[in-house]
């Protein structure tokens, strides 16, 4: 789940432990994460190990989403597209 | 509510009311007539005497004998999956991943084969400007962004609006290659694969309301295909001319030379001490990087304040074992529990 690093402290063996603010899994109503304020409304953790946190690619920011990267279609060949279906224009909902 | 729940709560239901049989059959039969499609209709036993069967075996009990085949009935009609594999590497260079053959195939030989799903227009690919994430604002549709990138694994005829997506695997593998194509489509014989040539006879239209699978495709080899021999096909002319276009005209972003995926930085830095969000305004990490959290080890630090390294991983261990976070994790439950014990053991 989404998470942001708030506070590091290092343990006296050296390892750093980290106070993170978080998104809980589940919340996938607006009005579940987003605050009457319009803020988020981050969850706090308390103290958890390095192991905990990672990171992922942000949504649609690897290089198959830049825009003008190729987008096209196959071709249905002639010899099998059916005759029924040559000149149909669906409607589009938006 | 699935269909086997239904069924359960149906029956459930009649017997609390003491509905007589025949009025629960005609009431069960009605139903099934509702025009309506759904997921959960299309899967409710049609007999009400297989009802009892639902409710004692499970709704799996209906359908799994039509899903169980004689060995010499897949001879005849079955399509096999594994005469190509998946390779990381394409001969094409940067074409990614690709299909290849695992024995010798012969010319005219079906090399695999895909069921196909319909939508009438380019209407599913749109993707307008919009918080896609959060979605805290509907997508503003006078400005379109992108299409999905399942357009280009889609196929589509000039002279219609209509696209065919294939849902099988491995077929989506295979990579275009016009002066080296080994394989071609051409549709399933009638009814093997639920191949339904009526449908080839028809409006699209007549086929939109369909709830079940009435196309497939077979690609085709062209000619004897070596193991270990790249499969190609031929996109056709517009998709040649179209990819000769976007190289030729292809720039990279400014700051191209700079980039690296989350995934090789976590890789490369496993354990490196990370930025708060305070020092991430003045160091910031890189902006395609998104911090994710373990929830399972969050909410076990959370539960139990003040607890020490090494009673967390007592407890985790207990937990993981617990038939409570067996059934939290469904079908991945094994797999999720030695990852994230591990995981946490290694911390």
């Amino acid at each position: 789940m989404i998470c942001t690093v708030q506070e590091r402290r290092q343990e006296p063996n050296g390892e750093y432990v980290y106070k993170v603010h978080y998104l809980p899994l589940g919340l996938f109503d607006t009005e579940d994460v987003i605050g009457e304020d319009g803020l988020v409304n981050w969850y706090e953790s308390t103290w958890i190990p390095r192991g905990a946190i990672s990171f992922a690619e942000k949504p649609y920011s690897t290089d198959i989403f830049l825009e003008g990267a190729f987008r096209h279609p196959i071709q249905i060949p002639d010899d099998i597209f059916p005759k029924p279906w040559q000149g149909f224009e669906g409607t589009l909902y938006w | 509510m699935n269909a086997e729940q239904f069924t359960k709560d149906f029956k459930a239901l009649a017997q609390s009311t003491k509905l007589p049989f025949q009025v629960q059959e005609e009431l069960w039969t009605m139903i099934n007539g509702l025009p309506f499609h759904s997921r959960l209709f299309n899967a409710m036993p049609s007999k009400f005497d297989q009802v009892d069967k639902v409710i004692s075996e499970g709704i799996r009990s209906i359908y799994q004998p039509h899903s169980t085949r004689s060995v010499t009935e897949l001879d005849r009609i079955g399509r096999c999956l594994d005469k190509i594999q998946p390779g990381a590497r394409s001969t094409i260079p940067q074409a990614g991943r690709g299909a290849f053959a695992t024995r010798l195939i012969r010319k005219g030989e079906v090399v695999i084969g895909t069921p196909l799903i319909f939508t009438p227009t380019d209407d599913f690919y749109r993707m307008y400007q919009g918080d896609w994430i959060m979605q805290s604002a509907p997508p503003d549709r006078n400005n379109l962004k992108r299409m999905q990138l399942i357009i280009n694994y889609s196929w589509k005829h000039p002279e219609s609006s209509l696209f065919l997506i294939p849902y099988g695997p491995l077929a989506q593998l295979i990579n275009h290659n016009q002066t080296q194509a080994n394989v071609r489509v051409q549709w399933a014989k009638h009814g093997e694969m639920s191949q339904n040539h009526a449908w080839l006879t028809k409006s699209p239209e007549a086929i939109f309301p369909s709830a079940t699978p009435g196309l497939f495709w077979d690609f085709i080899a062209m000619r004897e295909i070596q193991p270990g021999e790249e499969i190609f096909l031929d996109y056709g002319d517009d998709w040649e001319k179209a990819w000769t276009e976007h190289v030729k005209n292809w720039k990279p972003p400014i700051d191209a030379e700079d980039y690296i995926s989350a995934r090789q930085w976590v890789q490369e830095n496993p354990d490196a001490m990370l930025r708060t969000e305070e020092e991430q305004g003045i160091d910031p990490y890189p902006d395609n990087f998104e911090m994710r959290c373990i929830a399972d080890i969050i909410e076990l630090y959370t539960a139990e304040e003040n607890l020490t390294n090494d009673q967390a991983k007592d407890l985790w261990h207990e937990k993981a074992q617990s038939s409570e976070y067996s059934t939290k994790t469904s079908s991945n439950a094994t797999e999720a529990t030695i990852s994230l014990s591990k995981l946490l053991f290694d911390v």
